[in-house]
């Protein structure tokens, strides 16, 4: 036959590999975008903590789509199952994908065993946003967190993730830093497995 | 000394949305900066209408003895312009500067209302920062 044999035929679409995706897209598209998100859950709400809360809820469903997503695209359908593992995938795999960098930071909190932290000096979705002085500690990063909570949510990891801004010495601007409290349950499973371990 | 004087933005009706003073000679209060906006944004339509030439999109550089007056008319009818001590060079590409950090930085910004004062900090910032090089520029000159 002409013609055939140049492109691989697959007969079934399951068999076919998954694109490596778009590496980039235009950053004002994606802050327009993004603006009009953020005006749109404005008007929606009557108070911070809500509009928070919806920002975190929309990237929640981002999340679990870039977990099965990438898990299945760069992992050959398996996931992280260790705390550290699934952290590294965040921090690194996740971030890449999504801003195109690898996250500035990832840390443990040394209040607590159960908090991580992961900062980056200018998150993407803050990089037009000036918030204004009467909206307080609102950050836009919650987007952001509710991706995370998306992925931890969805490895099995459930968690609390919040978005703050941290002054740096020395710096005009404020980092933000994405605030992962891990559940009960996880330490203890993980506390558990190293028991056995040992 | 300064080389640029003030600078304004104004909105599609005439109404101040930013100004900032880097030293003008003469002391301008708030009503002062609001009617040279206003009156330079009914000017400028005035001499749309009046120009001999069709298609003419206003005044671009007002020459005075005590001072030059740029102005940048954006597609929207949003007008930036900076007056600046007389024969100060780089005045247009300075302007198309500050009309790219208002894009990004006002325009993109959830917290922002159109034709509104504009109050955000990054553009301040980066605003500062711009003014500077281009008085750095200069001097280095």
């Amino acid at each position: 036959m002409i013609g055939v044999g140049k492109i691989k035929q697959y007969s079934n679409v399951l068999d076919k590999p998954l694109s490596k995706g778009k590496q980039e897209v235009s950053l004002s598209a994606f802050a327009f975008l993004f603006s009009e998100l953020v005006q749109y859950n404005q008007t929606q709400v009557d108070n911070i903590a809500e509009l928070e809360r919806r920002l975190e809820d929309a990237g929640y469903a981002v999340g679990a789509r870039v977990l099965e997503l990438l898990c299945h695209r760069d992992k050959g359908n398996r996931r992280e199952t260790r705390l550290l593992g699934i952290l590294s995938f965040v921090h690194s795999t996740v971030w890449k994908v999504l801003f195109g960098k690898v996250a500035d930071s990832l840390e443990k909190g040394t209040e607590h065993e159960d908090e991580y932290m992961i900062s980056e000096k200018e998150l993407l979705v803050n990089r037009f946003i000036s918030i204004p002085k009467d909206m307080g500690t609102f950050n836009c990063g919650a987007f952001v967190a509710g991706i995370v909570r998306g992925v931890l949510d969805s490895a099995g990891f459930p968690a609390v993730v919040t978005a703050h801004f941290v002054p740096v010495e020395g710096q005009q601007r404020p980092r933000t830093t994405i605030l992962i409290k891990f559940a009960e349950e996880v330490l203890a499973s993980f506390s558990l497995i190293m028991t056995l371990f040992l | 000394m300064a080389a640029i004087y003030s600078l304004y933005i104004i909105n599609k009706s005439g109404g101040l949305i930013f100004y900032k003073d880097y030293g003008s000679a003469g002391r301008m209060d708030t009503n002062d900066s609001l009617r040279v906006a206003s009156l330079w944004h009914s000017m400028h339509a005035i001499s749309q209408q009046l120009s001999p030439t069709t298609g003419c999109s206003g005044i671009e550089l007002l020459e005075a003895d005590t001072f030059d007056l740029h102005c940048f008319q954006s597609l929207t009818g949003t007008k930036f312009f900076v007056v600046c001590e007389p024969g100060t060079q780089h005045m247009e590409s300075l302007l198309k500067v500050i009309y790219e950090l208002y894009t990004d930085y006002v325009l993109k910004n959830p917290f922002y209302e159109m034709e509104m004062p504009i109050r955000c900090e990054l553009f301040d910032i980066n605003l500062s920062q711009a003014v500077q090089k281009d008085r750095v520029a200069m001097l280095g000159r």
